[in-house]
């Protein structure tokens, strides 16, 4: 892997390049805060380049950024997940490909807020861009091993009341600030369902029978969309697992519909298509 | 005590179950009283908050039901609700939400009698699982921590 300063050099390059070559008006990137931690910030010039950084406390997902200069040409730095999401938000006919300068890199992984690489992360497959017009050389982070994927088939053979209990556990920590829904660049609606007075849909308890719902009408609305970087588990405050039910939610789709959001410019989101020959789990036949 | 009679939620298509569940009344088949019924346009109208919001507010069960694959009024709703549901089911089971409680049927307009077997499936298979509490609330606990705050 490359160290993270030659890294960042090489970044600062290319976004230098895509703001001469390019004519960019923007770059979104990172940059140290105060507290000495990278957060997402824009860079409108070449000289404010210089302060851009990449470094493993980079979580944010930046294709979130994406959305509020949709008028703009913008530069963006993308490792796997990133580039993932904006093929997501292209596909969905959220960005426009030609106001868009992706600059690529290998990603070596980010830190959760306990301080180990985050679990989306060890869990990767695809730290590479898949969409870029830069690409900075090198290899990423590999894994061999899936332990999300472990974690779910551990959930899976346990018994219901097993299941519902860690649920339970997880929904009762939430104090539904919605940081997971801010981080996350797949919920751009104007009005969130849980924003809406009239129906009332969610009542504004942060108790764990509101907290389920909400959690399991975010998964369910990011079916077939997610690309699993972690941003929302990351941005949680609370440290609620939000990585197991996703992981259930790409398993399945992977292995029903033969899909995984963002591999592919052009591809229709797994809910918005269908083949007639769709598995069926209708009333007589058994459910998994 | 009396038997525990679950309540079920019945979010039926316009165009066939609902016909079908007419047709089961008119045909004079027997079926349990424990379903409340809901029509929809179209069981591609079905949003799985729907669902979760009818467990949230009392049901013991929800029943979806639509026109059989192909035979949508709408030529595709239905595929794309049995994806939708396809994938959300499997998650509910996944946090613990037994899936007996909720169903997806195919029942078409002519098929009162299988209308009236749906639903007595569906009650025989919640009753054994009792009163779902999956979303409600803990009095007991909310109760401890009103008594603590004060």
């Amino acid at each position: 892997m490359i160290p993270i300063d030659t890294l960042t050099e090489q970044l600062k390059e290319l976004a230098k390049k895509a703001f001469s070559a390019d004519g960019i008006e923007l770059l979104i990137g990172y940059q140290k805060g105060e507290d000495g931690k990278s957060k997402p910030a824009v860079f409108r010039s070449s000289e404010e380049v210089e302060k851009l950084v990449w470094d493993n406390q980079s979580g944010f997902n930046l294709a979130n950024l994406a959305h509020r200069f949709r008028d703009k040409k913008v530069g963006i730095l993308a490792q796997g997940c990133i580039s993932r999401s904006l093929v997501v938000l292209l596909n969905e006919g959220q960005l426009n490909r030609n106001q868009l300068v992706i600059i690529g890199f290998p990603c070596q992984g980010v830190l959760g807020r306990d301080g180990q690489l985050h679990s989306a992360c060890t869990s990767c497959q695809y730290p590479d861009p898949i969409v870029k017009d830069y690409q900075v050389e090198g290899t990423g982070i590999s894994n061999q091993k899936d332990p999300l994927l472990e974690l779910v088939n551990n959930i899976e053979s346990q018994s219901m009341e097993e299941k519902y209990a860690f649920f339970a556990k997880e929904m009762s920590k939430c104090i539904r600030c919605y940081a997971c829904r801010q981080s996350c660049p797949m919920c751009y609606c104007d009005v969130c369902f849980v924003d809406i007075n009239k129906p009332l849909w969610l009542a504004r308890t942060p108790d764990q029978q509101n907290n389920s719902v909400w959690n399991l009408t975010r998964i369910n609305h990011l079916t077939g969309r997610c690309v699993a970087c972690g941003a929302c588990d990351r941005a949680c405050p609370e440290n609620v697992n939000l990585m197991y039910l996703i992981a259930k939610m790409n398993k399945e789709v992977k292995e029903l519909f033969g899909y995984s959001a963002g591999l592919h410019l052009g591809d229709k989101p797994a809910l918005n298509t269908f083949q007639p020959n769709d598995p069926d789990f209708f009333w007589g036949k058994e459910g998994a | 005590m009396d038997e525990f009679e679950p309540k079920v939620i019945g979010f039926l298509c316009n165009w066939c179950s609902y016909a079908g569940a007419d047709l089961a009344g008119v045909s004079r088949f027997q079926y349990p009283p424990n379903v409340r019924i809901i029509r929809v346009p179209c069981s591609g109208r079905m949003n799985p908050l729907f669902i979760l919001k009818a467990l949230q507010s009392g049901a013991d069960a929800v029943l979806v039901s639509g026109c059989h694959p192909g035979d949508c009024h709408y030529q595709t709703g239905n595929y794309y609700t049995r994806r939708r549901l396809e994938i959300f089911s499997l998650v509910l089971q996944f946090a613990g939400i037994p899936k007996e409680r909720v169903t997806l049927a195919w029942v078409s307009a002519s098929e009162g009698a299988q209308f009236a077997a749906l639903i007595k499936e569906v009650v025989e298979k919640v009753k054994p699982l009792g009163p779902n509490q999956s979303f409600s609330r803990d009095f007991t606990e909310l109760e401890a921590y009103a008594h603590d705050s004060n």
